[in-house]
């Protein structure tokens, strides 16, 4: 195949999946933000939970998009 | 909170199912980071001249951690799931929580003077060994019975329901 090609379509997959990532985070945050304040249990067990959930997800998503950019521009490591 | 207590209503004791199910769990997810090992190698057996496909080894990441990103949500939604089953046993009544995936929960109630009989199972190694079981509560009349499953202490709670049917 054409790397052209190939590309061109790989591309918008990775973007989209990375989309679709970004809104899975959003809606899985608000979930569980929800949840455990609905429930209203120990306030310190919340609280890290909640930044465990956040930085993680962040953590991930950012390393996700640097090496998708990383990827799309062609680098090597 | 998911309840309502009365005027003069007080929890008694408040149950979860027991951890070793959400540790299994979390074991399995966490074994389940081995999957994208797969992918790895698949992909970097590929011939790629002149880079066809572009930078193989970085679309090998790129799988790793989408997988990585599904997994912990994954880890997070059965963690939540166990915190929010929970069985509260007050003065007067029985509470049953009972979460269904994200969205979607069951609240079963029983008036204490509608208790007819308790019982407690507790069956195999596992569950011997770490004091879980299920606990059965038989309702008067036409009601249809409670059953919690893998709790902690099931013998326990049948003991507090009972002092507490005997209080009321």
């Amino acid at each position: 195949m054409n790397p052209t090609v190939f590309m061109s379509i790989i591309e918008p997959i990775l973007l989209m999946v990375f989309l679709g990532f970004l809104v899975l985070f959003v809606y899985f945050g608000i979930t569980f933000v929800h949840h455990w304040n609905f429930y209203s249990f120990n306030v310190q067990s919340k609280r890290i939970m909640q930044g465990l959930y956040f930085f993680g997800s962040i953590v991930i998503l950012l390393t996700l998009l640097f090496f998708i950019g990383l990827y799309i521009v062609g680098y090597g490591i | 909170m998911a309840f309502k207590l009365e005027q003069g209503e007080s929890i008694v004791v408040m149950a979860r199912r027991h951890w070793f199910k959400v540790v299994v769990q979390t074991l399995s997810l966490f074994f389940s980071l081995l999957i994208p090992l797969i992918a790895t190698s698949v992909l970097t057996a590929i011939p790629n001249p002149s880079q066809e496909f572009g930078n193989l080894t970085i679309l090998s990441i790129i799988c790793i951690l989408a997988w990585f990103f599904i997994v912990w949500n994954l880890a997070f939604i059965v963690w939540t799931n166990h915190f929010l089953d929970v069985l509260v046993i007050t003065n007067k009544q029985i509470i049953d929580i009972e979460q269904v995936g994200l969205w979607n929960r069951d609240i079963s109630t029983l008036q204490l003077s509608k208790v007819q009989d308790i019982s407690s199972k507790t069956e195999g190694l596992i569950a011997s060994i770490l004091n879980y079981g299920d606990l059965e509560i038989q309702s008067a009349g036409s009601l249809t019975n409670f059953i919690v499953t893998e709790v902690q202490r099931p013998d326990l709670l049948r003991q507090k329901i009972n002092e507490q049917i005997m209080h009321s």
